[in-house]
């Protein structure tokens, strides 16, 4: 462990490349290769930039969740948020109120979600499962049918600005990709460089230790649960855009996607612990699969059974790294 | 041994009061508000019970995976598989030629035996995943589940099957009475009667509950933690996959949909349950699935949309838990001798 700690130190090295805890980007390289010798739809430029455009919505949706993965607990709430917020902005924008204050609104009731899951979780000791699945699948779901009757809401153009952002390119990348990337790269300096961002892997570590050490596990989680609602909120605004129409069950499908990702990340940069960076990695991976077998005519419940076996994949491979650490007895800071 | 006696007294029979009381006080509700629909009927009642079963017999399954300490969060799923096996089964006309028991081919029961096998084999699954590789619980079985939940699919691509349904006698399941009473009912009562003796009467009960509370000394206690956990997730996976195969039943179709909304209710009523009980019970579940379906059919009958019976459910769920939380905090300070709350995870 020690020495791992002091290789990451010495700098940047072409062996360092081949370690396991970079594996997964040689997956995603194997993956491109085989998919593109297999379609040739595939390596057109134009699906592989529709691939990095697609994966930018469930990329802003599951950093809260990298995050609160991290410290251990869970949410489950994201997609149904990202639902609930998708049907109030077209609900508002049909109504005919401007567009910025129509997200000022619906971004805001989304986040009030994640306040309430994270005061159940904190302040009443709420199982994280049990809160976000109460908030989520039984208030948000059920409030965005209340709203919508059950039924999809058609809004009939999107705002220029938002659609600029969902579907316009920036020399040719989309510029959704290259916001998604600039929040990552944020995120990524508040993980690692912050004692805030070392907080969340110490919670994820050991709770006592943590408290006793003066943090405050109340603060942290509790904002958690609203960074992950407010996030959730913004990524289910521009999927109303993309989509042109607010659906209320559009969260399950974003279930079992986001903690793919999220476990899947966990493999890389950080062996074993959810990190933004993995989760940027995973969100990209899993984007190419999606869409590989796709164009190469599976039906979507195969991609059903892979990404179940890449999240227990993922799982086991966070349990071993736990695991050694706890053998260890000490933590590996990278 | 007085003492005992009083305190075994107010552990159980408490809360059964609490339940009683919120019970016949919705009833009062309901009755009151709408007598003139037949809230208070017979047929009324006997419907409530029947659309109970299934939930309750998922939930009651989810009670055993609490019970240990863990969380199913593939339940649900597994049931989609174990109703499209019991299905296909149906469809095949292997057996058409079978002999026949009352109004039952005999090729429906093995039909019926082969999905509930499926869904135990998922349980199995899900089960060594955790309780012998150790993994996390909750992502796991999410995980595992999607993997049942795709396989489902691969009967026949998603669409319905109708095959056989009307004259297999698959049906009879739901429809078939006992002395005026519904099987499902029957079929309910039986195995929360069974699994009361089990969990709260027996030796390997408390092994559930000491698995739940405290691993590390109940494997020194010499308590077969990891068996423990292993049967809680295949009693799981097999209890809602009969409470899937009677949603088939009753819907007259085999749909890879069949359970996917079993998972709020089901973890409505165990929580319900452990915020009066204090700790996941058979009884608990019981009566939080007997709140839930109360509640349900009082709002189906003043015609509240379908779509927000899940809210009804959880809204009455959060409510159930901060009042137990509230209850702990202020008014008892004392520590309890009784068995913590093993949920608190």
């Amino acid at each position: 462990m020690n020495d791992n700690a002091n290789e990451i130190e010495s700098g940047f090295q072409i062996s360092n490349l081949f370690q396991a805890k970079y594996g997964l980007i040689w997956v995603a390289f194997i993956m491109i290769g085989v998919f593109a010798i297999a379609s040739p739809t595939f390596r057109t430029p134009g699906n592989l930039l529709e691939i990095l455009r697609q994966s930018g919505l469930l990329a802003i949706m599951v950093i809260g969740l990298t995050w609160i993965a991290a410290t251990g607990e869970i949410d489950v709430s994201y997609g149904d948020i990202a639902a609930f917020t998708g049907i109030m902005t077209a609900v508002f924008l049909k109504a005919g109120l401007p567009w910025p204050l129509t997200f000022l609104f619906a971004i805001c009731l989304g986040s009030i979600f994640g306040l309430f899951s994270g005061i159940l979780v904190v302040y009443f000791n709420f199982p994280s499962l049990i809160a976000t699945l109460a908030v989520g699948s039984g208030l948000a779901k059920s409030i965005a049918r209340w709203v919508s009757g059950g039924a999809v809401v058609h809004i009939s153009n999107p705002p220029g600005v938002v659609y600029q952002i969902v579907y316009g390119t920036f020399y040719g990348i989309p510029i959704l990709f290259l916001i998604t990337l600039a929040i990552y790269l944020i995120c990524r300096e508040l993980q690692d460089k912050t004692t805030t961002g070392q907080h969340l892997y110490a919670l994820g570590e050991n709770r006592q230790a943590t408290q006793e050490a003066g943090i405050s596990e109340r603060k942290i989680l509790l904002s958690l649960y609203v960074l992950s609602a407010l996030l959730a909120s913004i990524a289910g605004v521009l999927l109303t855009a993309m989509v042109a129409s607010g659906n209320p069950n559009i969260g399950g499908s974003y279930f079992l996607d986001g903690l793919t990702v999220v476990f899947l990340g966990a493999m890389i940069i950080k062996a074993g612990q959810p990190n933004v960076i993995g989760t940027l990695i995973g969100v990209i991976i899993l984007a190419i699969l999606s869409n590989g077998l796709t164009l190469m005519g599976e039906y979507f419940f195969v991609g059903n059974i892979v990404k179940g076996i890449l999240l227990v994949f993922g799982v086991i491979v966070v349990t071993l790294a736990r695991k050694r650490r706890q053998v260890d007895g000490r933590f590996v800071v990278a | 041994m007085n003492d005992k006696k009083l305190v075994i007294f107010s552990d159980t029979f408490k809360p059964i009061t609490i339940f009683l009381m919120m019970i016949v006080l919705m009833f009062i509700l309901f009755g009151f508000f709408e007598y003139d629909k037949g809230y208070l009927s017979t047929r009324n009642i006997r419907m409530l019970f029947t659309h109970m079963s299934i939930s309750a017999i998922a939930a009651l399954g989810l009670t055993y995976v609490v019970a240990v300490g863990h969380f199913d969060m593939s339940f649900y799923l597994v049931g989609c598989l174990a109703a499209m096996t019991t299905s296909y089964f149906n469809k095949t006309d292997l057996m058409m030629n079978s002999f026949m028991l009352g109004n039952i081919h005999a090729f429906v029961i093995p039909a019926v035996l082969a999905g509930i096998a499926v869904g135990c084999l998922w349980g199995l699954v899900s089960g060594v995943a955790v309780g012998i590789f150790k993994l996390d619980d909750m992502v796991t079985t999410i995980g595992t589940g999607f993997m049942a939940f795709g396989m489902a699919y691969f009967y026949t691509k998603g669409s319905f099957i109708y095959d056989n349904f009307l004259t297999s006698g698959i049906t009879e399941i739901n429809d078939a009475k006992w002395f005026a009473i519904p099987f499902p009912i029957i079929l309910m009562a039986a195995l929360y009667f069974i699994s009361y003796l089990f969990l709260s009467r027996s030796k390997h009960g408390r092994c559930f509950y000491a698995t739940g509370s405290n691993k590390v000394a109940a494997i020194f206690s010499g308590v077969k933690v990891k068996h423990y956990i292993i049967i809680a997730f295949v009693v799981c996976s097999g209890f809602t996959s009969l409470a899937a195969i009677m949603t088939t039943a009753a819907q007259g179709v085999g749909s890879v949909k069949a359970s996917l909304n079993f998972l709020m209710p089901a973890y409505a009523a165990v929580y319900i349950g452990i915020a009066v009980f204090k700790k996941p019970t058979v009884i608990g579940t019981f009566f939080g699935a007997l709140f839930s379906a109360i509640m349900l059919n009082g709002f189906t009958l003043m015609a509240l949309p379908f779509y927000l019976s899940d809210l009804i459910i959880a809204a009455a769920m959060i409510i159930a838990i901060m009042a137990s939380k509230i209850d702990w905090a202020s008014i008892k300070k004392k520590k309890s001798n009784t068995a913590p709350a093993i949920h608190a995870n």
